[in-house]
């Protein structure tokens, strides 16, 4: 650490962002296994552990793994039932498959050396987009042309509705993408903090105890972001379900 | 069979009185206090900001295929500030849901 000092100050806090092929050199193809997949998969190895080797006893009184996917499932489940009611628990199973990829995407980007795949836009673009898509189509077909009346406001005057139909579609549109900024900009922004507090440690010697001691904070303050990123995501798909379901609310 | 009879008679008491905290328990439960304000703050100026970008971005693209620079852009950033803020409304107006 004492011979850092002396060398050039250089933080490169969004290196970990950068996907790179683990098996192969040279450029990315749609199959090349990446950094990325890699974590995915370990996700979803995670997921599939806790999910169905965890509780495959089903006991009554749960165990301690049983009882974490216990309680994930129930948390979900009433989320669902508080914000877009009974009929929005048939997408349940929708729901609960995005707030385990996200949860789980975003705790295994807090272990070191791991890659954060939520932290990408291309990643939480994606899931913003499937929610904004199937959304709008279920609103579509479950209430036919009257969902069209989300825009077309009947209670202003004739003449204004035209600029209202504007003023709504861009309110309408501007969802996905604030859906996906928040839980990729979250993300990113909380690990390239860690990042440069690490970089700070590297070249202070001795007094490098203070930005170890701001890492320590910033990391209990992430285990905390990263739970209710995954949260807010899901909860704004109930919310988006609900005004789907129920237009005019 | 008295034992039966008092042993089922205490099950339906208990049952009784869980599914009365149970009831007690979603009652109270703090929900919104969960779906924490600086949350709320967040999400609002996220939609503010976007949608200005989003009807300024507008405006350029339809600039650019109609070929009159400012007009455009001008009308649309300002409705995409109008829509911008109707989305802000409309994540207030869940608040007092």
């Amino acid at each position: 650490m004492a011979t850092g000092s002396d060398s050039t100050f250089d933080i490169r806090p969004m290196d970990q962002f950068i996907i790179s092929p683990l098996f192969s050199e040279g450029e990315l193809n749609w199959y090349t296994f990446t950094n990325q997949s890699l974590w995915m998969l370990v996700g979803l190895i995670g997921i599939i552990l806790l999910f169905v080797f965890g509780i495959r006893k089903g006991d009554v009184v749960p165990g301690r793994i049983q009882s974490i996917a216990e309680v994930i499932y129930v948390f979900v489940h009433k989320m669902v039932i508080d914000i877009a009611g009974q009929e929005g628990l048939k997408y349940f199973p929708y729901i609960f498959t995005l707030f385990l990829l996200i949860l789980f995407g975003n705790v295994l980007g807090l272990l070191p050396y791991s890659f954060t795949f939520t932290s990408h836009i291309a990643v939480t673009g994606i899931l913003a987009l499937l929610v904004f898509i199937s959304v709008t189509v279920l609103g579509f077909v479950k209430n036919g042309l009257k969902f069209l009346g989300l825009f077309w406001i009947s209670s202003a005057p004739l003449a204004l509705r035209p600029v209202l139909l504007i003023i709504e579609v861009i309110s309408y549109f501007v969802r996905p993408v604030s859906h996906s900024i928040r839980l990729a900009g979250n993300m990113m922004a909380g690990h390239a903090v860690i990042k440069v507090f690490a970089g700070f440690a590297g070249v202070m010697g001795l007094g490098a105890i203070a930005p170890i001691l701001a890492i320590v904070a910033v990391y209990g303050l992430e285990m905390l972001v990263v739970v209710i990123q995954a949260y807010v995501f899901t909860i704004l798909t109930c919310v988006y379900l609900n005004d789907a379901l129920h237009p005019g609310h | 069979m008295p034992n039966q009879k008092k042993k089922n008679g205490e099950l339906e008491n208990l049952s009784q009185r869980l599914s009365n905290v149970r009831a007690r328990e979603t009652k109270s439960a703090p929900e919104k206090k969960v779906f924490s304000s600086a949350n709320l703050g967040w999400r609002m100026i996220l939609e503010l900001v976007i949608g200005m970008l989003f009807g300024f971005l507008l405006g350029l693209g339809l600039d650019h295929v109609f070929g009159t620079r400012p007009i455009f852009l001008i009308i649309m950033a300002l409705l995409g500030f109008a829509g911008g803020i109707r989305a802000m409304m409309r994540t207030a107006k869940e608040l007092d849901k």
